[in-house]
């Protein structure tokens, strides 16, 4: 957006677990190798400084972002802050009751992973069945009008 | 790229994707959409603010021609080729 030395964007990896198993994903899976996660008092302080150093774009990521159950919490934290923010997910595990509750805790739009145009390989280049759910939540994103 | 300008008629409002704030390092205003933003000058904020999806572009013009003391018929080819660039760029939309 510029060349001026200064904070635009905070990528906020929220967690190492994910319900995917991608062939090419490159985060840790060995968890117990990696316990500590930010709590959500520190999520939302780490939210506040970035914000302090000029941060308008936040990106939720993972991991799966879904699987943190204060993720509704850490949106709207982000949203007092006026933050654009940004869930970048598999699409798993999501109902759309709580793609509505995201949003009306201020969530600014939806990415979501697809690892191929074709069920199967999507199926097997994410180590597990998931491109149905996927379509269903491209759809719930669309008609939240989260992209 | 649609070479027509916009019909006077058409009230712009922003996209869904977009938010309108104030970048507090710089005291401008930015639009910002799915990672990207776009740093706006004075006049360009001032025509989004404009665009709530209840004002016609010829309301708009209007509204700019009181606030910046200016001619419409300078403003009106700045505001139209400001907005039909949003347009295309799928960041305004026409209300319904």
């Amino acid at each position: 957006m510029s060349t001026e030395d200064r904070l635009y964007t905070l990528i906020a990896e929220l967690t190492y677990l994910c319900p995917l198993r991608c062939v090419y994903c490159s985060n840790p899976t060995d968890l117990a190798a990696h316990p500590d996660r930010l709590s959500t008092t520190d999520w939302l302080r780490v939210f506040k400084q970035a914000a302090e150093l000029g941060a308008l774009q936040l990106n939720l990521s993972g991991g799966e972002p879904l699987l943190r159950r204060d993720l509704e919490e850490l949106v709207a934290g982000a949203h007092a802050l006026d933050f654009y923010s940004n869930l970048i997910t598999s699409g798993l595990p999501l109902t759309r009751e709580r793609l509505v509750r995201l949003k009306t805790a201020g969530l600014s739009s939806v990415q979501l992973s697809i690892q191929d145009s074709d069920p199967g390989p999507s199926d097997r280049l994410a180590g597990r069945e998931s491109f149905e759910q996927k379509l269903e939540v491209a759809r719930w994103v669309k008609e939240l009008e989260l992209r | 790229m649609s070479a027509e300008a916009p019909s006077l008629e058409l009230r712009p409002k922003l996209a869904p994707k977009c938010k309108l704030r104030l970048d507090p390092k710089t005291a401008k205003y930015i639009l910002l959409y799915p990672e990207k933003g776009l740093l706006l000058n004075a006049t360009g904020a001032a025509i989004l603010k404009h665009c709530d999806g209840t004002q016609s572009l010829s309301a708009i013009i209007a509204a700019l021609a009181v606030e910046f003391q200016s001619n419409s018929d300078v403003l009106r080819v700045e505001v139209l080729g400001f907005v039909q660039g949003l347009l295309d760029r799928g960041l305004l939309q026409a209300a319904p």
